[in-house]
């Protein structure tokens, strides 16, 4: 019956939709963005499964649709938060904004429903330059600053993993007859099928290094913390929910399966992952950074799903254990989005109220700002997983995961981020924010539409929550969680075990945990000091190593030049210099010098002279004389020598000149 | 929001507020222990669902407050680890860059 309805590409509803913002205006624009927000809801709705929407390009099939369990799980929560942040973002009047956001919402759909990878990195590189406006729209410094290095480190993933597609099209797997996809297809296609990816070779690895930058995985992390607390009020709630899903969405699809010689890479990786963002967000000052290091952590779950999923590949019973992985992982990502957008909204709102980011400026802000502490509070209790809140409900499959493939290393990793997180995120910033010592603030609650775009975000983290099997029906393999049970009683009373102790640590650790008006390092480091030093080695050695050949052969010109005004002459000058300086150099030997002095100085002044000498005779019997000697010494003495004698009468010929000339000055010169 | 906040602001409720705190603490940890020598309702399903593994928890998890001595521990360590690890690597003052 669905199939009836005809749908379009939800890409080409956001973008195309994107274009058309600035002929509305005021309220106009509102319903219509809202309105475009719905109708990608309900088009992926209806959006039946299989394969289709192909566009040829060049010799090649762009698939747009290929719709699945998985794409089209990724497909809802995409366009169901795209509706609440567009609530959230309802009140930004500059047009620019609004369509940079829409372009990078639809990028993302186009990533989640490619069929091919040539398609995939069309949108990849659209996602990147259209996210970089709601960075630079800030309009700050910092934020245009921070927007370049973003830019940057995607411009150089990007590359990546073109080069990865064009060596992986080299493969015997990596081209193949669009007619296997869709009858009647003539071209060819680089197909991007569920694990794809499942042997290392150069092609795959650039592939999934592309993938991870995007996924923020440590080191190649550092872009997301820096970019998106400088990202504009409604921009960094976009910014939450995309690229890093859409990456989570890519690995999930073509990584499943990866391992390299056995050893899955993405699971040691998100483990690692999930707890460097707690230990940065335990150090962070600023509210909205202290989160970013939360989507790193959260993140990390999500990329330790699909690595577990990839280790349990040679484990029995992997079918299920593999697929609960990543169901997992899709569930996760889909709980998320929503409490990662509610609690970037919430930041916002304080941000946006009081233009105070730092924990060490704010406090006491639930009197003033109690409706946005109250959704905050779901948001930190939804990331915590706190029963009754979605994490609760999508985290633990991860953990449930782990715990199946009999891999206790990563599950007490994940459980230790667990608490990490609740220490951070459900108790040191509300402390510090919204109670703890009052700073006073005057402020109120966001307007409405914000609060609107929080409580649609807000009332899905407690329904799904409340409700798992809503999200579990949709996820990639329903059959495998089939029989998980997340409110079972020891799970239950194990959660508030781990949250009440580690409430009670904090507690005990507060003065400890006091904010600090500090910045932190990370591997930005690397490139933010790097930069600098190669702009000093660019500044300095290089421009004056190309300073010094332009020196030198001016210098060669000036001198050619002027020894041409008179050879003979500056042939003297120059032997007199160099006698001059010998004659200095010995000791007792100044009778003469002053006078030398005196006769180089007039030779000088005078150059370059009369260059024909008016006694012509005696110059053509001196060069007589001189090439007769030349003659003799070729013809006749060098036959009987070496190189190295000749050099060295050469020599001893030069000092004896210079000896004589010296003699001459120590007696006394004229002109 | 007064009423909240007169009531949040005396110290009478916040003494309350610990005492709800430690009275969960120790509740949590009974539970632990009833859930752990309760007879297992759950386990008692058939075994019969094929090819799908069974759930076999980790030896630590027997313990019944594994999740609160895990907790507490984690968290001090956490917290203090991150701590000492930014004092002492990465926190810098906030112009850093800017130099």
């Amino acid at each position: 019956m669905t199939s009836e309805i005809m749908t379009v590409p939800p890409a080409a509803i956001f973008i195309v939709g994107a274009l058309l913002i600035p002929l509305f205006k005021g309220k106009l624009r509102q319903a219509y963005m809202l309105l475009i927000a719905v109708a990608a809801i309900l088009d992926v709705y209806f959006m039946p499964d299989g394969v289709y929407w192909l566009h040829p390009f060049m010799q090649y099939e762009l698939v747009l649709g290929r719709v699945d369990l998985l794409s089209k799980c990724f497909g809802y929560v995409f366009t169901i938060a795209a509706l609440a942040m567009t609530f959230y973002a309802l009140r930004v009047k500059e047009a620019g904004e609004h369509i940079a956001a829409f372009l990078y919402i639809g990028s993302a759909l186009g990533v989640v429903f490619a069929g091919d990878l040539i398609t995939v990195f069309v949108f990849w590189e659209v996602m990147a330059w259209a996210s970089v406006a709601l960075v630079w729209y800030r309009r700050t410094k910092a934020s245009i600053d921070a927007g370049f290095r973003y830019l940057m480190v995607h411009v150089v993933g990007g590359v990546l993993l073109l080069g990865g597609i064009i060596l992986y099209m080299q493969e015997p797997s990596g081209l193949v007859d669009g007619s296997l996809l869709v009858n009647g297809s003539l071209a060819k296609v680089v197909p991007f099928t569920i694990d794809a990816f499942d042997y290392a070779s150069p092609a795959t690895i650039l592939i999934l290094i592309g993938f991870i930058i995007n996924a923020a995985v440590p080191p190649l992390h550092a872009w997301l913390p820096d970019a998106y607390p400088e990202a504009t009020i409604t921009g960094a709630v976009f910014m939450t929910a995309f690229t890093t899903k859409t990456a989570v969405y890519v690995l999930a699809r073509g990584f499943a399966g990866f391992t390299i010689d056995g050893f899955a890479i993405l699971m040691w990786l998100g483990a690692i992952m999930a707890i460097y963002g707690v230990v940065y967000a335990i150090i962070e000052n600023n509210i909205r950074r202290l989160l970013a290091y939360h989507i790193v952590s959260q993140v990390g779950y999500m990329v330790c799903g699909i690595g577990i999923a990839a280790s349990a590949a040679s484990v029995t019973g992997a079918g299920v254990i593999s697929q609960t992985a990543i169901d997992g992982t899709a569930a996760h990502a889909f709980c998320h989005i929503l409490y990662k957008g509610l609690l970037f909204m919430s930041a916002g709102a304080i941000i946006y109220m009081t233009g105070k980011s730092k924990l060490t400026e704010l406090g006491g802000l639930y009197k003033v700002m109690p409706l946005t502490m109250i959704f905050y509070m779901i948001a930190a209790f939804s990331i915590s997983g706190v029963p009754l809140f979605n994490g609760f409900t999508s985290k633990s499959i991860i953990i449930h995961a782990a715990e199946m493939a009999g891999n206790a290393p990563i599950f007490l990793m994940l459980e230790c981020a667990a608490v990490g997180t609740f220490l951070s995120v459900g108790l040191k910033l509300p402390y510090f924010a919204f109670f703890g010592k009052d700073a006073g603030i005057k402020a109120k609650d966001p307007p409405t539409n914000m609060l609107i775009g929080m409580g649609i975000a807000a009332f899905l983290c407690i329904l799904l929550g409340v409700y798992p099997s809503l999200l579990y029906n949709i996820l990639p393999y329903p059959g495998a969680i089939a029989d998980y049970v997340p409110y079972s009683a020891s799970h239950v009373i194990g959660s508030l075990q781990l949250l009440l102790f580690t409430y009670a640590g904090f507690l005990v650790l507060k003065k400890k945990l006091q904010p600090e008006n500090t910045i932190s390092l990370d591997t930005d480091w690397f490139y933010r000091k790097g930069a600098v030093l190669f702009m000093w080695v660019v500044n300095n050695p290089l421009a004056r190593g190309t300073q010094w050949t332009i020196d030198a052969t001016l210098a060669v010109k000036d001198f050619a030049v002027w020894f041409s005004k008179n050879p003979v002459e500056a042939l003297g000058i120059i032997t007199d210099k160099v006698c001059l300086r010998v004659l200095r150099s010995s000791e007792g030997a100044t009778a003469g010098e002053e006078s030398a002095e005196k006769v180089l100085a007039t030779r000088i002044q005078g150059y370059p002279g009369e260059p024909v000498r008016r006694d012509p005779i005696g110059v053509s019997v001196l060069l007589g004389t001189i090439f007769l000697f030349a003659y003799l010494v070729i013809y006749v003495v060098a036959l009987h020598l070496s190189v190295y004698s000749m050099i060295g009468l050469l020599v001893v010929a030069v000092l004896a000149g210079i000896g004589v000339r010296v003699r001459e000055m120590m007696r006394g010169v004229e002109g | 929001m007064w009423f909240l906040e007169k009531w949040m602001e005396s110290p009478k409720t916040v003494k309350k507020l610990v005492y709800v705190l430690y009275a969960s603490l120790i509740v949590s940890c009974l539970l632990g222990f009833v859930i752990h020598f309760a007879p297992p309702a759950e386990h008692a399903a058939p075994a019969d669902h094929g090819e799908h593994a069974e759930h076999v928890p980790f030896v630590f998890e027997q313990i019944p407050i594994f999740s609160a001595i895990f907790g507490f521990i984690v968290c001090a360590l956490l917290g203090l680890g991150s701590k000492a690890y930014g004092h002492n690597v990465v926190m810098k003052e906030e112009d850093y860059y800017d130099k």
